[in-house]
């Protein structure tokens, strides 16, 4: 749907979340997803189950936020705070976005929802490394952090080219980043 | 080639803005480090979570433009925030207060100085 960013939920038992006539705990209707030139989506229910809640956070639309974990160890820092990987965006086939999103690794404080860049390559631009001719993340997907929670394993997916005709992975570019203080 | 005075000065502005527009917009943290942000500019950050993030992703543009390395005056964000523009929405009072609205723009600002 048009300028739904993904969002963190907390799961509550009992708690319907919306869909499919909300996103973001707002309903379809919401100006934010109408898309340009177009009417809103309409509502689908009948009637509706109950309220959704409001997320914990929601990220930049399109950004692909995709495995995260929680850190545990004062060694490492940030404890409570979520880890997010972000695998960044599929534009053109995902839709318009002016400029590149994703592409790193975010961290979010799930009492504030506030959302802050924690790992990205360097640079001015945003974007996976091989298109800046430079090293660095591609595209992360999954974080998780070791048994001692002093380290942060970052899954890669590794190169994807993107073009009208879709993606386009590139095999043995994958690859495991380890992110530690020291 | 010699400019008349209004064109220099037109001619300057551009230039300024070109400038301004070509730093960088990176504003994240690993960039900048921490924001030192007071209340007014924690209440700006909260409803810059809330309402403009993921567009403008800490202003670093996205599905919207970068918006924190433009010279705008705050009183043209705040036209653009109660109007809109394209496909961004309008925010009226009822969503943000003028007082919430001074201080997301105080918080937009604080950004676009925040050093490298």
């Amino acid at each position: 749907m048009w300028g739904a960013g993904d969002v963190l939920w907390r799961i509550m038992p009992g708690t319907w979340y919306g869909w499919p006539d909300y996103a973001e705990g707002k309903t379809v209707t919401n100006e934010d997803f109408r898309p340009p030139m177009k009417k809103s989506l309409a509502p689908l229910l009948a009637s509706e189950p109950g309220k959704p809640p409001t997320p914990v956070a929601i990220f930049g639309v399109h950004a692909s936020a995709d495995g995260f974990d929680f850190s545990r160890s004062n060694s490492f820092g940030h404890v409570g705070e979520a880890f997010v990987a972000e695998f960044g965006d599929q534009a053109p086939t995902t839709g318009k976005s002016l400029h590149p999103v994703g592409f790193r690794v975010v961290r979010v404080d799930v009492a504030s929802g506030h959302i802050e860049e924690f790992a990205a390559n360097k640079g001015k631009n945003v974007g996976p490394a091989s298109k800046f001719g430079g090293a660095g993340f591609e595209r992360p997907v999954a974080v998780r952090f070791d048994p001692s929670g002093g380290a942060l394993y970052v899954v890669d997916f590794g190169v994807m080219l993107m073009d009208r005709g879709g993606p386009k992975p590139q095999p043995g570019t994958g690859v495991l980043w380890r992110i530690s203080r020291q | 080639m010699a400019h008349k005075p209004a064109v220099s000065r037109a001619l300057f502005i551009v230039g300024l803005l070109l400038a301004l527009a070509a730093c960088s917009a990176r504003r994240g943290e690993p960039v900048v480090g921490p924001l030192a942000l007071d209340d007014h500019l924690k209440r700006g950050q909260q409803l810059f979570d809330q309402h403009c993030y993921k567009c403008h992703t800490k202003g670093e543009g996205g599905m919207g433009p970068i918006i924190n390395d433009k010279p705008l005056p705050k009183f043209l964000m705040r036209t653009q925030v109660r109007v809109g523009m394209g496909t961004m929405p309008n925010f009226g009072p009822k969503q943000i207060s003028d007082d919430d609205l001074d201080a997301l723009l105080d918080y937009i600002v604080a950004l676009r100085r925040a050093e490298h």
